[in-house]
């Protein structure tokens, strides 16, 4: 039989391989062709299934900026076989990228309206495609906060950017550590995400919140924003779940009618309620 | 409708194996299996109605009355639309080669049941839904259907219950039944199946066999004594949580031969073996099905993932499509190594307890780790 074509990668180089912290690394990729390169577009929000020869594939979100268009970037944490090819890759070395898939942020529905972005661990490479692409223009939005956490100091991510996103008067960004992460001359908070989101206490009123981290911090993220009132249509996720294809016929991250990889990986919080459960 | 001589379908079959491929039921070790006949060994292994549903084994004589417990090849016809192992391209250090595209012969698929038929319609919904799979389409657009009649419905059959019958005709192009050993009343269903009948050779079929093949119908139809009865989403909703799940699922090996003798069953996985990158069948009742490499996993039990199995075929599946992912063929239950039994377990859904989930998230005093 005639092997689908759908699965076949577009080569890409490995221009970049960043040590963000001891276990993870961002991969700056080229295309090969620069055809491909000119027609390849996403949106914020968007993932792609990364293959290393003889390794395997894995699912990784787009965490550039769709506007940076002679590169993509993932951020990958070494976690399993995939992840470890990849931290292990030499400059130069060829990966297969296909996608992008799944749907993104709603970014023209939030325009106008004041941002929470709430992240934790590599999950805040999910929001850094979107907020990317919203600080350059936040004036077409109300009021900007990042709370970022980790659970040390040297588990944060992206730290020249965190220090911009700080240096910024539009901005307000929160950087915060588990207890006992924080070492000698941490100037942020300490203390797990979710209660520090409540002990900022942002509005609730015209505010979208964008949330991104490990289950764990969603969870209570999520509870967190319930006691605050927020409204779960304002409130948007976005899902990691095992996946293979991202077409929507591997049947792997289905969830109740839901496929994280077609009708996801975002959602908002009154969509995914009722499979709170089964997800996270 | 005419009557075809068992000779004028051989003539037929050995011209269409002479030109193109021709998969229809063999015997391998008593027990009938689908399979792409060897052209050098002509129809030598090809297994006919009669016989598949009931040759004499003393006078040699054939007879519809099945001495066969077991009409329906242990395989469905699935892993010819969507093979069990497909190569998908090579990924090399240097660079990615894609398969070469080679030209195909047209396929004859022969024998083939109303259930494992009906199965492609499901098939269709998810391959050939928002996003084609062009390996899937052709196969389905290469492929000649030759549909066979039930006449002696097996304890495990029940598709008459999920809109199918053991004389539908969906996706065939040809449904023949069986009138004895020798005779077939064949019809044409699609065009192509038109076409195809009016090139064989046969008499118009009259009066006596219609009333015949009305008779052998409603006498196959009685014979599904087995019922699914499938609550409503409301029902399956409430028993999400029940223990049930964990109940029914005990004996489960998590060996997966229901997923992969399912007509309907689509879950697969991509996987390496060396520079080969290749789609192979997988099943949702294995441990490893959702578990991340970071160790997440969200049906970390054997009861969340069998539920998944149900709810799947029963729940999600009719809400996104409108149609059961099952044709009632009872290949799962008749081939478990432990006698799980899919209508057994599904129609005791709504009398098994229900379990409303908890409604509110429980919440610590300092949160959780970011």
């Amino acid at each position: 039989m005639r092997a689908p074509r759908i699965y076949t990668p577009l080569a890409a180089r490995v221009r970049e391989l960043r040590v963000e912290t001891p276990e993870v690394k961002t991969l700056r990729l080229v295309f090969q062709d620069k055809r491909v390169a000119e027609k390849f577009n996403f949106q914020p929000g968007q993932f792609v299934e990364l293959s290393v020869a003889g390794e395997g594939e894995a699912t990784f979100c787009l965490a550039s900026s769709p506007e940076e268009k002679e590169y993509v970037e993932c951020s990958v944490k070494r976690v399993g076989l995939v992840t470890e090819a990849i931290h292990r890759l030499d400059p130069d070395a060829l990966v297969g990228l296909r996608g992008p898939y799944g749907n993104s942020f709603p970014l023209q529905r939030m325009e106008g309206r004041d941002l929470i972005f709430v992240a934790g661990g590599i999950g805040l490479a999910a929001l850094r495609s979107m907020i990317k692409v919203v600080l350059p223009e936040a004036e077409k939005y109300g009021s900007i906060l990042i709370l970022y956490g980790a659970r040390s100091v040297e588990d944060l991510v992206y730290r020249e950017e965190l220090e911009q996103w700080r240096s910024r008067k539009d901005v307000k960004t929160v950087l915060t550590v588990d207890p006992g992460g924080e070492g000698a001359g941490w100037k942020g908070e300490v203390g797990f995400v979710p209660a520090i989101l409540e002990r900022l206490n942002p509005g609730r009123k015209n505010s979208t919140v964008i949330t991104c981290g490990p289950p764990i911090m969603i969870r209570y993220v999520l509870a967190a924003l319930d006691r605050m009132g927020f409204d779960p249509q304002e409130v948007i996720t976005t899902l990691e779940m095992k996946m293979k294809c991202g077409l929507g016929h591997c049947g792997r991250c289905n969830v109740g009618p839901l496929y994280v990889c077609k009708d996801g990986p975002v959602f908002t919080y009154a969509q995914i309620r009722e499979f709170m459960e089964q997800i996270i | 409708m005419k009557i075809l001589e068992r000779k004028t379908l051989s003539d037929f079959f050995k011209n269409r194996l002479a030109d193109g491929e021709l998969i229809a039921p063999v015997r391998i070790e008593g027990r009938l299996y689908f399979q792409q006949l060897d052209p050098e060994k002509g129809l030598a292994e090809l297994v006919w109605p009669a016989e598949a549903s009931g040759t004499d084994p003393q006078s040699g004589e054939s007879q519809i009355v099945s001495p066969v417990p077991d009409p329906l090849t242990v395989n469905s016809i699935k892993e010819f639309f969507f093979p069990r192992r497909q190569e998908l391209y090579e990924q090399r250090p240097d660079g990615i080669i894609p398969r070469a595209t080679t030209e195909e012969k047209r396929r004859l698929l022969v024998f083939v049941r109303p259930c494992d038929a009906r199965g492609l319609t499901i098939l269709d919904r998810v391959f050939l839904g928002d996003t084609e799979d062009e390996s899937y389409r052709h196969a389905r657009q290469n492929t000649t259907i030759v549909g066979l009649h039930c006449l002696q419905p097996d304890r495990h059959c029940f598709c008459t219950s999920l809109g199918g019958g053991p004389f539908e005709t969906a996706n065939m192009d040809l449904a023949l039944t069986p009138l004895d050993g020798e005779r077939f009343i064949a019809r044409g269903v699609s065009k192509e199946g038109e076409k195809l009948l009016s090139s064989l050779s046969g008499n118009q079929a009259g009066a006596g066999e219609r009333k015949a093949l009305e008779e052998l119908r409603k006498a196959a139809e009685a014979a599904i004594r087995r019922q699914i009865e499938v609550p409503d989403r409301q029902t399956m909703a409430e028993r999400f949580d029940s223990p049930y799940w964990g109940e029914v699922s005990r004996a489960c090996l998590a060996c997966g031969i229901c997923s992969y003798l399912c007509p309907t069953c689509h879950c697969f996985d991509i996987v390496d073996e060396g520079y080969l990158r290749l789609r192979c069948w997988d099943t949702c009742s294995s441990d490893t099905f959702t578990r991340m490499a970071a160790g997440e996993d969200h049906r970390k039990r054997k009861g969340s993932r069998y539920r998944q199995r149900i709810y799947h075929k029963f729940s999600y599946f009719k809400e996104n499509f409108d149609i059961h992912s099952c044709v009632g063929c009872g290949r799962c239950s008749r081939h478990c190594p432990v006698k799980i039994d899919i209508v057994e377990i599904v129609n005791g859904i709504a009398s098994a307890a229900s379990c409303h989930p908890v409604a509110e998230v429980k919440i610590p005093n300092k949160g959780a780790a970011g």
